[in-house]
């Protein structure tokens, strides 16, 4: 009987195995495979990837690959590594921090995409002819309403004794949004003053937070009332979760913008597939998966209107330049950081 | 050169290989800061030696609670699995459970290390508990008929004995929390960076993979020293397990209750509020049963990885240089060996299911080595020696005198490895191309605001890693049956 | 046991022209296993929409209608993927002679519900399938060029 037992249990498990194999290899079975690099939450099964992937397969005559990094320092330098060998076609999920070192490390091939109907916000963007920007966001802090009775308007209000260890912040050095404070506090103030700023803002601090899920963790978890992230999250908590409890902050300096961007590595095989796929991403439907998974706004006009989305675009507002900083100027900012935060553990 | 000379370079090469591997691939462009280096290591240290004392002590005081049960009975059997538990969770849950019940948490130096502890010192009462039964059991019921004081057998013989023990198991924390991320970040307060956060920092932001595989390297090179300087003497024989009063004490037993019933108890209202969120079904997708598939071969894979490496290891022991060279070892950053592995040879197919295992073995053996194994095998070197004199073949002593003995010890620490696979993402989402695994679901779900439905996701994370573990630790038993003579 | 294999020729002669049947039987089952493997069956539901033609007119019992219609049509990759892992089990144990005995159950089982859900085409040729795994189950065909004699030869019982 155990021979038996063992015996099925070998060949499930081989079939097991071979299917799963098979699933990843079938590219070699006449349709083309478009190999996509994209972030986790972005190619996982709840977010924008899987609805665009059935969308782009119904007319394409191929099939969509993702392959997933867990953020996108990880998946540019999977793309050098691997990228190459495994035919790598698009690459999902950089912004505008992560571009100056995309374009040193690879080669990218210009995108002809014509004159785009974008908001006027996202223009700045579209400076790069390697790379365009698919959805965008304004940072801001989070909080819950009703938890406290006067709410922070500018970033100086943040420094009062009322949000002292209260608020959930990402280290730059991990983490994009972390990253977008420190440009944001830098820009809106200046950088000497920035700095200073930051320094009396470790006070405040209840953690600096490895990644964004983890800062976001702890203020649903109500450790923290603050949170840094993104305009459009309390959409998520009351289209998914029916919560209305949410809100974003308006603030007296213009907001952090996040761009998040695609490009076509030079040594794509699929490229016209690959090019094909960045059009639907841009077209009106796929910027509505975009907007309603990712829960970001829209790149495009015409996607938004009357949706909450619309009238959330309409109350922030975004930083007017929004400049691509240079590896270097990201390393001083970060050294700079660092040298802010060190010192022994107490 | 003979077969076990030939083994243990292997084996040392199979740990070196990423540090011999990233060297060659990255260029070292600049030498790192030292200034910088140096804070960052004294953080790393202060916070990871705390944390390893105060897991240690904490750990042998329950560990005295885990001995006042009887080894089959359900009291301790429930102990046992409650002071596992937190091996069997992602640290961010046992961060907001800790976060959770100390309000206002103590920032900087104490929170780390009292998270660390939170998550340590289960698992060593549960290492301290059959180390103490095995090394001290005739000694104790000795004392005792003799008339000798709890106070006095404690400090005359309960430290002495086990010095060389306690010494390997807060070398094991220490590593760990050496090594730790996320934690120092989140609760180190205003200067919480250490040496792992300037390696990702290096590797995420600046892209500079040279300096970061070298301050991996100096990281290593420093455990190492300070293990070269702990560990000196030799590890009493093992003992039938006997009569243990003298030193059992039922007050630890208040301290696991207490502890890992909040950490329980937060973690119920996790689930709870995971299960009562409208779109909560959304997890159950057609992929979950691929993932739960995809888990258990992992954790099966990896806990049989361990299984044989730490026989491997047996069997090419006793070497003084193989095995102060194991108790110093520490793996590079987890980002740093999965690149390591991911750069040689293809990752798509069924690849990422033999490149996961073989960097998680990569990452966790010599952990598991310094978490008991090591002094396992010390306590049976006098049985070994004897039977060599007689003319036992090392192939004999092998499977009839130290394999009976150790395989129960083995099957523990490869269930252990089981348990930490299951529950893995960070190595899966570099190696792996999809979601292969609940680990990897999980952490995809936190990434998109949904932290509720990952602690959902996570419970069947915990129901296949309690499977694997228990595999293991039955597995072993049989063979242990099987085998002996 | 490579030697047991060999020398069951000499001592279970008698069954080896059953042997090849088996044989035979194992190596038509591996083409079957292998041209689905290859194709979309575990793909495209081709199964479900096989099951949804022709079950009302099966001759299954009701209770069977009522359960694949519930469960099987709508899990139809989960039963695709164990159909053709029995085919490649019932393969393998053939051609190899190795737990011939229990596979030839599994065998009929699998005929039994190819039967139920495969229009009247196939209806012949799954009724000799269920004799012949009956007649290999009920011989012992694996004692013979076959594994099965090297643990029969050890541990007797009935299973081999």
């Amino acid at each position: 009987m155990r021979h038996f037992v063992l015996f099925l249990a070998v060949i499930f498990f081989g079939l097991f195995l071979a299917v799963l194999n098979r699933s990843d290899s079938q590219s070699g079975s006449g349709v083309p495979t478009l190999r996509v690099f994209g972030y986790a939450s972005f190619t996982g099964k709840w977010g924008a990837g899987p609805l665009l992937k059935n969308e782009f397969e119904k007319s394409c005559n191929c099939k969509v690959e993702f392959i997933e990094g867990s953020d996108s320092g990880i998946l540019l330098q999977r793309l050098k590594i691997e990228g190459e060998s495994l035919g790598a076609d698009l690459l999902i999920g950089l912004d505008q921090f992560d571009l100056a070192k995309a374009t040193s490390e690879q080669s990218w091939r210009k995108l002809s995409l014509g004159e785009l109907n974008v908001y006027e916000s996202v223009k700045p963007a579209l400076v790069n002819s390697y790379f365009v920007p698919y959805d965008w966001g304004t940072l801001t802090f989070v909080a819950r309403k009703n938890e406290s009775a006067k709410l922070p308007e500018s970033l100086d209000d943040l420094l009062e004794s009322e949000w002292t260890r209260k608020i959930a912040l990402e280290d730059p050095r991990t983490s994009s949004p972390g990253m977008q404070f420190l440009n944001w506090v830098v820009r809106s103030k200046g950088e000497q003053e920035g700095f200073e700023f930051i320094k009396k803002m470790m006070s405040q601090v209840h953690s600096f937070a490895p990644t964004w899920s983890a800062a976001y963790g702890l203020f649903t978890n109500k450790q923290a009332k603050l949170v840094y992230s993104y305009s459009t999250s309390p959409l998520y908590h009351k289209f998914e979760e029916k919560n209305d409890d949410y809100i974003s902050l308006k603030f007296k300096e213009p907001l952090a913008v996040q761009f998040e961007f695609m490009g076509i590595p030079e040594f794509c095989r699929n490229c016209d597939l690959a090019e094909k796929f960045v059009n639907l991403m841009l077209s009106p439907q796929g910027q509505k998966i975009i907007m309603e998974k990712n829960y970001m706004f829209p790149v495009m006009k015409g996607v938004a209107e009357n949706t909450e989305f619309a009238a959330l675009m309409e109350e922030v507002q975004p930083m007017d330049q929004v400049e691509i900083p240079s590896s270097a100027e990201v390393d001083r900012l970060l050294k700079k950081w660092t040298e802010l935060r060190r010192g022994d553990i107490n | 050169m003979n077969l076990r000379s030939l083994l243990r370079i292997g084996l040392v090469l199979f740990f070196l290989f990423p540090f011999i591997f990233l060297l060659t691939q990255f260029r070292i462009s600049e030498s790192p800061d030292i200034e910088e280096l140096l804070w960052a290591f004294r953080n790393s240290f202060s916070q990871a030696f705390l944390s390893a004392l105060g897991s240690l002590v904490l750990g042998v005081w329950a560990s005295l609670a885990l001995l006042s049960g009887s080894d089959s009975g359900g009291r301790r059997r429930f102990l046992k699995v409650m002071c596992l538990f937190p091996n069997f969770l992602p640290p961010l849950f046992i961060l907001l459970a800790a976060l959770n019940f100390l309000n206002p948490f103590p920032m900087g130096l104490t929170g780390i290390s009292l998270v660390h502890i939170v998550m340590n010192f289960g698992l060593v009462a549960v290492l301290m508990t059959e180390t103490i039964e095995v090394r001290l059991g005739g000694v104790t019921e000795l004392a005792y008929v003799e008339g000798a004081g709890r106070w006095q057998f404690m400090t005359q013989v309960f430290l002495p004995v086990l010095r060389k023990d306690f010494l390997h198991i807060f070398l094991f924390v220490f590593v760990i929390c050496f090594g730790s991320f996320s934690v120092p970040l989140i609760v180190g307060g205003i200067h919480g960076t250490t040496v792992e956060v300037l390696i990702y920092e290096k590797i995420r932001m600046s892209g500079d993979w040279g300096a970061a595989v070298v301050l991996a390297l100096l990281q290593s090179v420093f455990i190492f020293l300070i293990s070269f300087v702990a560990f000196r003497g030799p590890v009493p024989a093992l003992q039938k397990i006997t009569n243990l009063s003298l030193i059992k004490n039922s007050s630890g037993a208040v301290l696991i209750i207490a502890v890992m019933g909040a950490i329980a108890l937060s973690y119920a209202q996790g689930l709870y509020r995971g299960l009562t969120q409208p779109i909560a079904w959304t997890i159950f997708t057609d992929d979950l049963w691929q993932a739960t598939l995809g888990t258990v071969v992992l954790g099966l894979s990896v806990g049989i990885c361990c299984y044989l490496g730490l026989l491997l290891i047996a069997y090419c022991s006793p070497k003084s240089w193989f095995e102060r060279f194991l108790t110093g070892y520490v793996a590079p950053s987890t980002a740093l060996a999965c690149f390591s592995v991911l750069i040689v040879g293809p990752n798509e197919g069924v690849i990422p299911f033999i490149k996961i295992p073989l960097a998680i073995t990569l990452l966790s053996l010599s952990s598991l080595y310094r978490m008991g194994w090591s002094t396992e095998l010390q306590a049976l070197r006098s049985q070994a020696q004897i039977s060599y004199s007689m003319g036992a073949s090392s192939w004999q002593i092998f499977t009839e005198i130290i394999f009976p003995q150790v395989t129960t010890r083995a099957g523990f620490l490869s269930g252990l490895a089981a348990v930490w696979a299951c529950g893995d993402y960070a190595v899966s989402r570099i190696l792996a191309h999809r979601d292969l695994s609940l680990g990897m679901m999980t952490e995809t779900l936190m990434s998109g605001y949904r932290l509720n439905h990952a602690i959902l996701m996570s419970s069947l994370i915990v129901v296949v890693a309690g499977l694997c573990f228990a595999f293991f630790v039955g597995g072993s038993r049989v063979l242990r049956r099987k085998f002996s003579p | 046991m490579l030697v047991a294999f060999f020398e069951s020729v000499k001592y279970v002669g008698h069954l080896l022209p059953i042997s090849f049947l088996r044989i035979f039987l194992g190596y038509f089952y591996l083409q079957q296993a292998l041209i689905k493997y290859r194709g979309d069956f575990l793909t495209r539901p081709r199964l479900a929409d096989q099951m949804a033609e022709w079950l009302p007119a099966s001759l299954a019992p009701n209770w069977f209608k009522v359960f694949a219609s519930s469960q099987m049509i709508p899990n139809w990759q989960t039963v695709a993927f164990i159909i053709l892992g029995l085919e490649f089990a019932v393969a393998i144990s053939y051609i190899a002679g190795y737990v011939v005995r229990p596979i030839a159950l599994m065998g009929i089982i699998l005929c039994v519900l190819m039967l139920f859900i495969s229009g009247p085409q196939s209806e012949d040729l799954y009724k000799t399938f269920i004799a012949i795994h009956l007649i290999l189950g009920w011989v012992g065909a694996g004692r013979c060029l076959g594994f099965d004699y090297y643990f029969f030869k050890r541990r007797r019982g009935i299973w081999w």
